[in-house]
């Protein structure tokens, strides 16, 4: 049984920006992609994450950033741990270059969704792992 | 989301043979990196002191534990963290429906192992019992209903192999599933240890 299930931020017109960031291969090619998947199916199994993989934010209560690296890009996965137990729901994806997210705003963009979700969790869908 | 959602998800995505390669690599250190991380923490070692056990440094340690290292493992680190760790290593090419299940069945406490010395009475006890079910075969009669069970079926070895469980393993034998019954009999040593010594 796995210890954590991952879950996408949809926006309001009902788009998924996770997936569709994950799945453009411009962005993320594929060999990333399955780099990520697995690893996000890893930690699924994995009931303490731990650095230099995942961590909380600095600054942004509540936000918790996945660590992936593939080549010299370094993919962020920012999220929070909810809105219910056992649940991750990933909010914003970003690349970090020289210690700044691009976007700029990722942090706080997942600050504000983090919200929205917990306000209505009408806003978040399983993650999928195609 | 249900194991079966993912594996669809994921075999939808190994159509493409540039994932499925990509998929492997990362299945296999993904696993090594969380399994180390599992065995240590089954021993209640840090880092520094696992380090110390294996004959590494403890900053080798976290790149071993870290899948997005750039580094990757040998095969000749990998035997010499088994010996270190008293435990065995296989490796060897397998169906991608094997790489599926493992990429989907990631919960940590199944990576641990025992060291061999834990393991012992549970091997002993498995030899113990294979013995036994190897004297009971040859004690059925040829073309037995049972032999044809025994030697591919999963029904009614129940009956046949109860006295000798309770003998093998010195417990009462709770009544086994007939999966329990066709994992005995498909199984290995270490599998017939581990459902002797749990019935």
């Amino acid at each position: 049984m796995n210890e954590w299930s991952f879950f996408d931020y949809i926006d309001e017109r009902g788009t998924n920006p996770i997936r569709d960031w994950l799945m453009d291969r411009r962005v993320v090619p594929v060999k990333a992609r399955a780099r990520i998947q697995r690893i996000l199916l890893q930690l699924a199994g994995t009931a303490l994450w731990i650095r230099p993989l995942a961590s909380n934010l600095d600054d942004y209560a509540g936000i918790v950033e996945i660590r992936i690296r593939w080549m010299n890009t370094q993919y962020r996965l920012l999220g929070f741990r909810g809105p219910d137990q056992r649940q991750f729901s990933i909010l914003v994806p970003a690349i970090e270059q020289g210690d700044r997210f691009v976007p700029l705003n990722a942090p706080d963009t997942a600050t504000t969704r983090m919200a929205i979700v917990i306000a209505d969790r009408r806003r978040i869908v399983e993650h999928r792992y195609d | 989301m249900s194991t079966a959602t993912i594996k669809r998800d994921l075999l939808n995505s190994m159509r493409d043979r540039e994932f499925r390669a990509a998929f492997n690599l990362e299945n296999v250190y993904t696993t090594i990196c969380f399994q180390l991380r599992a065995l240590r923490e089954q021993r209640g070692m840090s880092q520094g002191a696992f380090g110390r056990n294996v004959r590494m440094a403890q900053e080798r340690i976290s790149i071993l534990e870290d899948p997005n290292a750039e580094t990757k493992p040998t095969l000749n680190t990998l035997l010499r963290l088994a010996d270190g760790l008293d435990v065995g290593l296989e490796v060897r090419f397998v169906p991608f429906s094997k790489v599926l299940d493992r990429g989907t069945d990631t919960d940590m406490r199944e990576l641990q192992v025992d060291s061999f010395e834990t393991e012992l009475p549970l091997i002993e006890q498995g030899v113990a019992y294979l013995a036994a079910m190897e004297d009971q075969l040859r004690a059925v009669p040829h073309d037995d209903f049972a032999r044809r069970e025994l030697s591919g079926g999963n029904q009614n070895v129940s009956e046949l192999q109860s006295p000798w469980l309770e003998k093998a393993t010195g417990t009462q034998k709770k009544e086994p599933s007939s999966e329990h019954n066709f994992f005995l009999i498909r199984g290995g040593l270490a599998d017939a240890a581990r459902v002797g010594a749990t019935g």
